[in-house]
């Protein structure tokens, strides 16, 4: 009996003993408040802005989503803030969303705000880092009413966008690859608040000095997609063959309502990039092979025959390498390579990179780069 | 510290063997041999048996001899048409030319006995005792028989396949139910008598070419070494031979299925009968013994294999769901996807107790409603299921007092606790998983690791019979995994488990092109 006594009370003291350092971590979920989506931005005094929306879990309250603004000198800094106003606790575990005014873009070493993420453990990576074409606060006031939750909305937006391939999707973790690679430049989403809606307008692209340097359209999103070899799915084009022109009743001219168009989907392609160097100059000479399907030929009637393969494959293919080329000598212009072409020259010319490594964006905007496309149609449709 | 050692190492418990047990007293004591006077003789015996208004003593000349004589017996234990017709009848009114008593009483069962002490005890279990005049010996003859029951579909163990016959509270019976699986002149039986006042049969049964003689002694020793007034039932005589008492998982498989327990004899494994109680013990048992059902092996291998698999599943999900849940609402929320948290957020607004509290609560009443459940008597039992649905289902969540996301937590746990087949472990996980909720609490997802660690730990140093209890899975033995989560064919396990350390382990032969 005594020793059972003697077992007992160690039991006891190994339980208290074991209580002690218990608890100390804990957070109930109700008295959490989950940041899902956190917006940066500047005002015209250059005072730095952060908004940040979480669920109301709540009977009572009418609106489902709690919103704060405030200012602050750094994202830990203003979590306080966000705590004197917020029901529970602010915790950025489950952030979603991150919106980037376009102007703190445009603000020196911006980057740096972003090191807590990196650091602390609790923090989540997987945010999507979106750049916003205006002010962030557009957004964070924006309460549809046919749409979820703003922050499930946004990244939903987002991630089908991506899916459809007509924007980049950088989370945290990949915008970090793409700030510290020396090889290429960031791209974001790009989106903008509309009248009564938010809508993906393209990709941001960031340069070496980690300021803003341009953006792209939606279609040319989707060939940088194309040449990042990033592709989800099977993409879409539509191909512009100039205005046609059409006979009114009177006699004159006038352009047509229905174009020239005409819309593919690249059911699947191969891309081969040749890396080479010579003059003091990176030459990259891009393969690009498609296999598409035709999914409209719109004023094209007389076009429609199997015959007219040939022609029809000539023409895709001359408007798929003009757009390229375009797109390609845009970034140049602009310094950007967001295509990573550098990770190519790191691979295949390392001596002639390592002398340049710290000065891609030059050495890139004066680099040679040639496309090659070949189109072969798999499919006109179900017609025939 | 013997305490501690002995539930987190599984020590054996050690019987020390009593060289001299204090003498209890029984209706054995004050032996002595009977007299030649046949008078003397009854009222000594009634002496002992005093206050026993069943005891008939029925005295009349034998026909054949004339010697007096007198048959005594208990009228409630023995059976009153053998005493009447093959007894008394035969004494009182045939003549035969062999005055032999053997030969004139017309049942199976006879011996002569001289110790008073003896010839009490044969009586109290049904014997009838025949004194005659001027003989120094008393003849038992077996003329027992008390109420008992029919032999019955088991309820406990409901099979879909199976047999249909399930073990009473005889003995003999029970035996008998096993032979008839296993005809075999290898099937030896050691009877054994437990408990001082109650002189309860115990008997071991097994294949002698099969089963590992030493696993065999050892657990013939446990229960020598058993000094007890009275064992009523087999989970009693269960408590005092299991290797770790402290453990709260079953160390000997139950069953009242004579076709499970043929099975196992089969593989190697020792059953243990007891007489006045219909469960049959088997032992060594192992951790995957008590995930398996008869029924496994009668239907589709496959079928079979996926309600193992469930059933492991089971398992865990019994033991952690709870504390998983707690874990993660009180710490660790960043592990729930998006779209569940918020619901989960939603359904929890309102809860006015934090989650172990919630939980404990809902757990809590799903026991209370359990044992309700199996106490009630069949028709008020049903009451208790409407009660359930409504207070658990219902009312509960509408009154605010727990969340949605709780009531399904805990009618997982106890649905998922309910498709073990063996109610021992059954009842073992859904106890240990109120600590683990406790550590859940606590530490939050470390402790739900570190209790899964404890149990993991604890089952692999248990013995069962000094045979390692969390075979196959540590040790590691590939043979025996053909039939522990999942049930390959019977044609492709050639051989006994390792586990029942069978000494013979080749079961048959190559069927099917089986390997080997």
């Amino acid at each position: 009996m005594n020793r059972f006594c003697q077992a007992v009370l160690v039991i006891l003291i190994a339980l208290g003993m074991a209580l002690l350092p218990g608890c100390y971590d804990q957070m109930n979920l109700e008295d959490a408040s989950i940041a899902l989506m956190l917006g940066l931005d500047v005002d015209n005094n250059g005072q730095f802005l952060v908004y940040t929306q979480s669920p109301v879990f709540s009977r009572e309250a009418k609106e489902k989503t709690e919103t704060v603004m405030v200012t602050a000198d750094s994202i830990r800094l203003s979590r306080a803030k966000f705590d004197a106003v917020f029901t529970g606790i602010t915790t950025g575990g489950k952030l979603q969303t991150i919106l980037i005014g376009k102007r703190l873009l445009q603000k020196k070493e911006w980057f740096t705000l972003f090191d807590m993420f990196y650091r602390v453990p609790k923090l989540t990576e997987t945010p999507r880092a979106v750049v916003v074409d205006g002010s962030v606060k557009d957004i964070f006031e924006f309460k549809p009413g046919d749409k979820p939750r703003l922050s499930l909305h946004m990244s939903k937006l987002i991630d089908t966008a991506n899916m459809s391939d007509i924007t980049v999707l950088t989370n945290l973790q990949e915008l970090r690859r793409q700030m510290k690679e020396k090889g290429m430049t960031p791209s974001l989403s790009l989106i903008k608040k509309g009248k009564d809606d938010v809508l993906v307008t393209g990709t941001a692209l960031i340069n070496k000095k980690n300021t803003f340097a341009g953006q792209l359209s939606l279609q040319e999103s989707t060939l940088l997609l194309i040449l990042q070899n990033q592709i989800n799915g099977v993409p879409s084009l539509v191909l512009d063959f100039g205005p046609a022109k059409e006979e009114e009743d009177g006699g004159n001219e006038t352009e047509a309502t229905v174009k020239n168009v005409i819309a593919i989907d690249i059911t699947s392609y191969k891309r081969k990039v040749h890396t080479g160097f010579s003059n003091g100059k990176f030459s990259f000479h891009v393969d690009l092979h498609f296999n598409i399907v035709i999914t409209t030929l719109q004023r094209m009637d007389s076009m429609s025959k199997r015959e007219d393969k040939p022609a029809i494959e000539r023409m895709i293919t001359s408007a798929l390498t003009k757009d390229i080329d375009a797109l390609i000598s845009k970034c140049q212009r602009a310094s950007v390579d967001p295509f990573g072409f550098g990770l190519y020259a790191r691979a295949y010319q390392y001596k002639s990179w390592k002398s340049v490594q710290n000065e891609w964006d030059k050495a890139f905007a004066e680099a040679e780069v040639g496309v090659h496309v070949k189109t072969s149609i798999k499919s006109f449709g179900v017609l025939e | 510290m013997g305490f501690f050692r002995s539930i987190l190492r599984g020590k054996p418990r050690r019987h020390k063997p009593s060289s001299s047990p204090p003498p209890v007293l029984s209706p054995a004591s004050g032996q002595g041999p009977i007299s030649k006077d046949l008078e003397s003789n009854i009222q000594q015996l009634q002496a002992r048996l005093s206050q026993s208004p069943d005891l008939v003593t029925r005295r009349f000349p034998i026909k054949s001899t004339g010697e007096r004589a007198a048959l005594i017996y208990l009228d409630s234990l023995s059976d009153k048409v053998a005493v009447n017709h093959d007894v008394l009848r035969p004494l009182m009114h045939e003549t035969s030319a062999d005055p032999q008593i053997e030969n004139l009483v017309t049942v199976g069962r006879i011996k002569s006995e001289t110790g008073l002490g003896q010839i009490v005890k044969d009586i109290l279990q049904g014997a009838s005792a025949l004194f005659i005049a001027n003989k120094g010996a008393a003849y038992i003859i077996d003329t027992h028989g008390w109420p008992q029951r029919a032999i019955e579909d088991p309820q406990l163990e409901a099979s879909l396949k199976g047999a249909h016959q399930g073990f009473v509270e005889t003995s003999s019976q029970n035996i008998a139910l096993i032979r008839r699986y296993i005809p075999d002149r290898e099937l030896k039986m050691i009877e054994l008598e437990v408990g001082a006042r109650g002189l309860t049969t115990v008997s071991i049964l097994y294949l002698a070419d099969v089963a590992k003689p030493e696993v065999l002694q050892e657990l013939v020793d446990r229960i020598k070494q058993i000094d007890i007034d009275a064992l009523l039932s087999s989970g009693e005589l269960e408590e005092y031979i299991e290797d770790n008492p402290y453990s709260p998982f079953p160390q000997f498989s139950t069953t009242e299925r004579p076709d499970s327990v043929a099975s196992q004899i089969l593989q190697g494994r020792l059953a243990i009968v007891v007489d006045k109680s219909p469960g049959v013990l088997i032992g060594p048992a192992n951790f995957a013994m008590f995930f398996q059902s008869i029924d496994d092996y009668s239907i589709r291998w496959q079928v079979s294999s996926f309600i193992r698999l469930l059933r492991f599943g089971a398992f865990f999900l019994t033991i952690f769901l709870p504390s998983f849940y707690i874990a993660v609402i009180s710490y660790n929320f960043e592990v729930i996807p998006l779209k569940l948290l918020l619901s989960v957020g939603e359904s929890r607004q309102g809860v006015p107790f934090p989650p172990i509290v919630e939980a404990l609560i809902m757990e809590l009443t799903l026991e209370m409603l359990k044992e309700a459940g199996i106490r009630l008597p069949a028709p008020i039992g049903q009451t208790v299921g409407i009660v359930g649905a409504i207070v658990i289902g219902q009312a509960t969540v509408q009154a605010g007092v727990v969340s949605n996301i709780m009531v399904i937590v805990v009618s997982l746990t106890a649905l998922s606790s309910f498709i073990i087949p063996n109610n021992d472990m059954s009842a073992a996980i859904r106890l240990i998983r109120f600590p683990m909720m406790l550590a859940a609490f606590v530490y939050g997802l470390l402790g739900v690791g570190i209790g899964m660690l404890i149990v993991l730990g604890h089952l692999i140093s248990l013995e069962s019979l000094g045979t390692p209890y969390f075979s196959p899975f540590g040790p590691l033995r590939f043979a025996d995994l053909k039939d522990s989560i999942i049930r390959l064919p019977m044609w492709k396990m050639v051989k006994r488990p390792l586990s029942s350390g069978a000494v013979q382990q080749r079961k048959h032969g190559s069927n099917r092109g089986g390997n080997r």
